[in-house]
């Protein structure tokens, strides 16, 4: 007691030693913020992931080479061995306690080819040749007839100025002039009288000059989707609906959509729009000057993508906007000549009077998509997009689980190219009936051989027959035909009071007792690199931790070794009262333990007093990436008092290991030698 | 040295000299290694129409197998290429078009035509376009000699061959093995890297009689095709192989829609 209160009035007395306090604190207060932060880091990408397909455990084949992925990078998705018997896996699963659902999912990527803006017109045009006759459809050619000649002739404006520019090869003035020849006069009569032969001619040599078109890239989650919204209730659909259980379907990423499949011109405007609410401006920004640049020089193909009827209303309606008459190529440009006062109004004007004119997507609900499977080469499946959704509160709608898009497994299954059972009977029909079935693949690469050399046999002319064109997978599928196929993985999703360790160890049980093949991962691991922000954040804390911690132990070191040194004539008399060596030691160590954890304590107050006030509410946050990582648009620091403690406890543990020294060196002065000191 | 052994000694050198150039007017010098690519070329081209049957059997190292089989129809004078698959069921009708510069892909279960750059990877096998066209071998490589092989007393001419710039290729690097009468036995496809993609060993090949060049000509009967990377093997198979005129209006969408119902 007494050398506890000898402590409290030396470090009264000292106001230099308050030195070691201040720095306790600021650490402290560092640290508890920290901690707080990593903590919701820690939370929100878990809420995300968990709540946004990983669920708390993934279940897989334990003869799989690489664990379930919900989020890939460029190499794709990992290698996983379908499961022997699904159901019987499901069934394990769900008779544990603590689970409350399991979704069978698979990830892969797919691509969405489209042409430039005249192949579409003309792929139209194909389609509408190809009805059978009516005088509906013939009105119907006959509009669009003169719609393609409008937008042609444009094209050969184009092209003729392009040649004017430049030098063109030989080629390209080949095409310009077979562009020329189809514009003769009389082109609407030439193309309702033949409408092929124009059209293959219009796609082979002039559809080209116009580019390649472009491909979409999407990331695609195969699921049961009824039951997927019914075990994430954070689905939430913004247009159209969800398929009907067993139907094929597509319901794309809300953000998916808008980013990929709405008019060039309104996402750039969309894009702007969210630039000025982030404070910027187009005066001082060149990255949404360019946007307003691009849309301008945009308007000659979105003028040709419009049918007459479109183009007719648009251009009333911009008439009405703009206050005078003029054509519609040149109001259009001059709506979107934008600067930083007109924008707002031009922009509210663009989606209440423009926007109904215009073909603002150009995939829409109710639409057929052809996927094209990225990762395997495959032909393209056609699926029908049902709608629209997002992840309730998980990040904006361009968070990476807002641009992924939910898919049956059945379409995902002919994307990657994973035959079905009919298709794996027929193949071996096939084989056989092809005369393919000695046809050995087995050689090795290394190996030269001389091939064998035979006169053809004469073929007799055969006549070229009619096929029977294939169907496609069916609009419909059964629950046996998707459970009896290859699943990858599914998702187990638990009951909140469920620890997740305890129930992965109870599954592996069961499935070692019943000769199951399985295995599990937690969220953090199926994560990907997202559930490794976490680690890396935790990481980082620590880093940063160590640092800060290193530098008080010098710096309180350094500062107590000197006020040890000024005070060797109060220690000498100390001594030569009789306090032991010993009680001298506990004396400085205690001033030590004292400063620590004052300071830690009003330092772990502070933090708190910060993460409560400054950011009780949260702060939000506009970055979408963010915003996936923190589990929302809100940043929320979780403080926990166990950590406010845990900080105090370690600030005062670092502080009192600083104090050693001095406390050490300070109770070894002789008191002879310390009074002597204290004399001179 | 007199008139007479001057003579003697002139005899003696012709007598000499005379194995050496019976043995050279015997032999022909080897052709260089490009103009190996153009006598390539030249013995697997026709001047006439083609129309042929592709069947292929694939089998993925996971062991899932594939059968399909294709209808070929090539117009060399103009480029012109037409691949349409009949079996199986799920493909069937499907295909692409080559017009010129254009490559379409068919898809017949929404009738859709789709302008593709997709060289590789035909029908979702690991078969390219460049398997089913004429050998253009001398157009789009540039080669060069490597050294010999020999395998079983067999000499195997070996050929590294470059893109020329500009080319549009499945392999920007290849080397061939070739027999003693210009058959390529063995190609393998490299990337610029110089990683292997693809080894193919050409098991057997058929003449023809071209009706228009009067020549016979030579087309594969039988290829293995070995993928590197996941381990892919294809047998592609030639067979009732026909040269004669095609239809005029034979390379148009419109003649591929009309194929199915």
């Amino acid at each position: 007691m007494t050398l506890g209160l000898l402590a409290l009035q030396s470090i009264r007395s000292r106001p230099r030693s308050w030195i070691v306090g201040l720095l306790a604190a600021g650490a402290a207060a560092v640290l508890t913020v920290g901690v707080a932060l990593v903590a919701s880091i820690h939370d929100g990408t878990r809420r995300t992931l968990i709540e946004s397909g990983a669920g708390h455990l993934q279940v897989y084949d334990a003869r799989s080479p690489e664990s379930p992925l919900l989020v890939f990078g460029p190499n794709g998705p990992p290698t996983l061995e379908p499961f022997a018997d699904y159901p019987a896996v499901e069934a394990l699963v769900r008779g544990v306690e603590g689970v409350r659902e399991v979704v069978p999912l698979e990830v892969n990527r797919a691509t969405v080819f489209r042409g430039n803006y005249l192949d579409e017109m003309l792929a139209a045009l194909r389609a509408v040749v190809r009805e059978p006759p009516s005088p509906e459809r013939d009105a119907r050619l006959a509009r669009r007839a003169e719609d393609l000649e409008a937008t042609l002739r444009r094209v050969a404006r184009e092209a003729a100025r392009h040649a004017d520019a430049f030098t063109v090869g030989a080629e390209h003035e080949e095409d310009r002039r077979a562009l020329e020849s189809v514009l003769a006069p009389g082109f609407q009569q030439r193309f309702l009288a033949e409408p092929l032969p124009t059209l293959e001619l219009l796609e082979n040599r002039v559809a080209r000059q116009l580019g390649e078109g472009e491909a979409v890239e999407l990331d695609l989650m195969g699921t049961e989707l009824p039951r997927f919204a019914r075990a994430f209730p954070r689905v939430e659909v913004v247009t159209g609906q969800l398929p009907p259980e067993g139907s094929r379907g597509l319901m794309l990423g809300h953000g998916a959509w808008e980013q990929n499949f709405k008019l060039p011109i309104a996402w750039r405007l969309d894009e702007v729009s969210r630039g000025l609410a982030r404070g910027a401006t187009l005066a001082g920004d060149e990255g949404l000057r360019t946007l307003v640049e691009r849309n301008r020089e945009d308007v000659p193909e979105l003028v040709s993508r419009l049918e007459q009827e479109q183009a007719t209303a648009l251009r009333a309606a911009l008439e009405r906007v703009q206050g005078h008459p003029g054509a519609l190529e040149a109001l259009l440009e001059d709506f979107l000549t934008l600067d930083d006062a007109t924008f707002a109004p031009r922009y509210a004007a663009f989606y209440q009077e423009l926007a109904p004119h215009l073909p603002l997507y150009r995939v829409k609900p109710g639409d057929t998509l052809v996927l094209k499977g990225s990762v395997e080469p495959s032909p393209g499946v056609p699926v029908r997009v049902w709608g629209t959704y997002r992840f309730k509160g998980l990040g904006g709608d361009f968070s990476r689980v807002n641009i992924t898009s939910l898919v049956d497994l059945v379409t995902l299954r002919h994307l990657t190219g994973r035959p079905t059972r009919a298709e794996r009977e027929e193949t071996r029909r096939l084989v056989a009936s092809l005369g393919l079935a000695g046809a050995s693949v087995d050689a090795s690469p290394e190996s030269l051989v001389l091939p064998t050399i035979e006169d053809a046999p004469a073929a007799p002319a055969r006549q070229d027959t009619a096929l029977t064109r294939a169907e496609g997978p069916p609009p419909t599928f059964t629950d046996e035909e998707v459970r009896s196929g290859s699943i990858l993985h599914a998702a187990v999703v638990l009951a909140p009071d469920a620890p997740a360790d305890a129930v992965a160890a109870r599954i592996q049980e069961l499935a070692t007792a019943k000769g199951l093949s399985l295995k599990t991962v937690g969220w953090e691991e199926a994560g990907g690199f997202v559930g490794g922000v976490v680690g890396m954040a935790q990481v980082l804390l620590l880093a940063i931790a160590a640092l800060i911690s290193f530098f008080v132990l010098l710096v309180a070191t350094g500062t107590l070794l000197l006020l040890a040194r000024e005070r060797v004539a109060e220690v000498g008399t100390l001594r030569a009262v009789g306090m032991h060596r010993r009680e001298v030691f506990v004396v400085l160590l205690a001033e030590g333990l004292v400063l620590g954890f004052v300071g830690g304590a009003v330092g772990a107050g502070l933090g708190a007093a910060l993460i409560l006030g400054g950011a009780g509410g949260g702060i939000p946050v506009e970055d979408a990436a963010l915003q996936l990582f923190l589990g929302g648009p809100v940043l929320v620091p979780r403080l926990e008092w166990a950590h406010a403690v845990a900080v105090v406890v370690g600030v005062v543990g670092v502080v009192a290991g600083a104090a050693l020294l001095p406390a050490w060196r300070g109770s070894r002065v002789a008191p002879l030698v310390a009074m002597r000191q204290g004399g001179e | 040295m007199s008139p007479k052994s001057m003579l003697s000694a002139c005899l003696a050198a012709l007598l000499l000299s005379l194995p050496a150039s019976a043995a050279e007017t015997q032999k022909a010098p080897d052709p260089g290694a490009q103009e190996v690519l153009r006598l390539i070329d030249k013995r697997l081209s026709f001047a006439s129409d083609y129309k042929g049957v592709v069947r292929m059997r694939e089998i993925r190292k996971d062991g899932v197998e594939m059968a399909i089989e294709l209808q070929v129809y090539r117009r060399d004078s103009h480029q012109d290429l037409i691949f349409l698959i009949t079996q199986p069921k799920h493909m069937a009708g499907g295909g692409f078009l080559r017009i010129g510069k254009n490559l379409w892909e068919y898809n017949p279960v929404i009738g859709q035509w789709e302008r593709t750059t997709r060289r590789g990877n035909i029908v979702g096998t690991i078969a390219c376009e460049a398997d089913f066209d004429r050998s253009r071998l001398a157009e789009d490589y540039d080669a060069t000699d490597e050294a010999p092989e020999t395998v079983n007393g067999t000499v195997f001419r070996k050929l590294l061959l470059k893109a020329k710039p500009g080319s549009e290729v499945a392999f920007p690097v290849m080397r061939l093995w070739v027999d003693a009468d210009h058959n390529i036995v063995k190609r393998v496809g490299h990337a610029p890297s110089g990683k292997v993609l693809r080894t193919d060993l050409i098991r057997g090949y058929q003449r023809v009689k071209d009706p228009v060049s009067g020549n016979l000509v030579y087309h594969y009967k039988e290829v293995l095709e070995m993928e590197s990377e996941e381990g892919t093997r294809l047998v592609v198979r030639y067979e009732d192989v026909e040269l004669a005129p095609l239809s005029a209006n034979i390379f148009t969408k419109a003649w591929i829609e009309g194929r199915t119902r």
